[in-house]
């Protein structure tokens, strides 16, 4: 073999393979050039590993453990989305009972609900004993509500999906155009003083009845707002019941 | 062992070794220890990815390794790939080390090219194997055997020690 200085800087480390390490350490037998460099190199790797090491400053261990700890992935797995989950938890049982919540949710629902052809009712009547009958089979006692109110005609009714994982019965009211819906929350909300709300461009009345909360919903102010002096002795009645 | 133990009992004993090294690869003992310390933390958080049993130091020296190419890449520069001889930024020797009789190796040392001091002092500082050199800096095992080949080759001269 003839030189080849790096196979022998390999020789030194004892990196080579074994066919190669054979065939070096012959050649160094023979070759005085490459054994000085072979020494030259053990005695110089020798040299630098007898270098005193520097030392870090006394804060570096320190700032090390302290950092990690504040990492949020130092966080266990399931702290990562178990906080994230609990929030949105807590957010959705604080939302179900906030009243403008509630509103949005009614408008979202008789916007939706008109905006279907055919309206998506379950019970189609203009009688209300019929309506009361109809729910009271489902489980669930309303109170009578009228025929009429102004122009408006009771048509139809259904129980709907809310927001709150809840469903609550949904009356629908139209005349030529327009609508009210009447629904009932059945649900805790809390309501302070505040009970006319808008919302996507309806107007909402909620109104307190016991435990229970019936909304109206309607696209026109002046309907809503003869709905609720419509309803508020019925809803008296029927609280005192 | 929980993350935190394993941490405490196979990765933070390396910690002056490490910084020792990179005192000799920076020059600095500044960025050493921002370079260690941001070496510890992504050890920290990447701590089930490392076999126990296997070699830690040669497993941080990766982990540095990138921290110093993304350092390099946010300031929009390169570590020189050198394999021009004489070229490359020189590094003060360690002030503490000028008294220890070693002046003229740690001044010979700090000179050297980054990429053949890096080599030579991964192998004969830290004592990594050829094949965990090449991993942690990503090149072929025979660039490793040939930067450390030339960087003893550099020292030996700069020494006076005469060439092969």
């Amino acid at each position: 073999m003839s030189c080849d200085p790096e196979r022998v800087t390999g020789f030194v480390d004892d990196e080579l393979d074994p066919q190669a390490k054979a065939a070096v350490a012959a050649h160094l037998e023979t070759c005085p050039a490459c054994r000085a460099q072979a020494d030259a190199e053990r005695a110089l790797r020798a040299r630098l590993r007898s270098l005193s090491s520097p030392e870090p400053s006394a804060g570096l261990e320190a700032r090390v453990r302290a950092a990690r700890r504040v990492r949020p992935s130092a966080l266990p797995a399931a702290a990562r989305w178990a906080l994230p989950l609990a929030a949105a938890l807590l957010l959705g049982v604080w939302l179900r009972g906030y009243a403008p919540f509630v509103a949005w949710d009614l408008a979202r629902d008789h916007d939706k609900c008109f905006a279907r052809q055919p309206l998506p009712a379950k019970l189609w009547s203009g009688e209300p004993r019929a309506v009361g009958d109809w729910f009271e089979q489902q489980g669930t006692r309303l109170p009578v509500l009228p025929a009429q109110v102004g122009e408006l005609t009771l048509v139809g009714a259904r129980y709907c999906p809310l927001a709150s994982l809840t469903s609550a019965p949904h009356v629908y009211y139209a005349s030529a155009g327009r609508h009210v819906s009447v629904f009932v929350v059945q649900h805790r909300v809390r309501l302070d003083d505040r009970r006319a709300f808008h919302a996507r461009g309806d107007s909402v009345r909620l109104l307190r009845v016991e435990g229970e909360l019936v909304g109206i919903v309607g696209e026109r102010e002046a309907d809503v707002q003869a709905f609720e002096t419509s309803l508020r002795p019925v809803l008296a009645a029927w609280a005192s019941r | 062992m929980d993350r935190d133990q394993r941490f405490e009992v196979e990765i933070l004993p390396h910690l002056r070794s490490l910084f020792g090294a990179a005192y000799r690869m920076t020059g600095n003992a500044h960025d050493a220890e921002d370079l260690v310390q941001e070496t510890f933390l992504r050890a920290h958080r990447a701590i089930d990815r490392f076999e126990a049993g296997s070699n830690a130091r040669a497993w941080l020296h990766t982990i540095l390794q990138r921290v110093r190419t993304d350092a390099f890449r946010r300031r929009r520069r390169r570590p020189e790939t050198v394999e021009l001889v004489g070229e490359g930024p020189g590094v003060q020797p360690a002030q503490d080390a000028l008294a220890s009789g070693h002046e003229d190796l740690e001044r010979a040392l700090a000179a050297l090219p980054e990429n053949f001091r890096t080599a030579v002092v991964l192998r004969d500082l830290q004592e990594l194997s050829y094949a965990e050199i090449a991993a942690a800096l990503g090149v072929p095992v025979g660039t490793v055997m040939s930067r450390i080949h030339r960087g003893r080759a550099l020292l030996r001269e700069a020494l006076g020690g005469g060439s092969q």
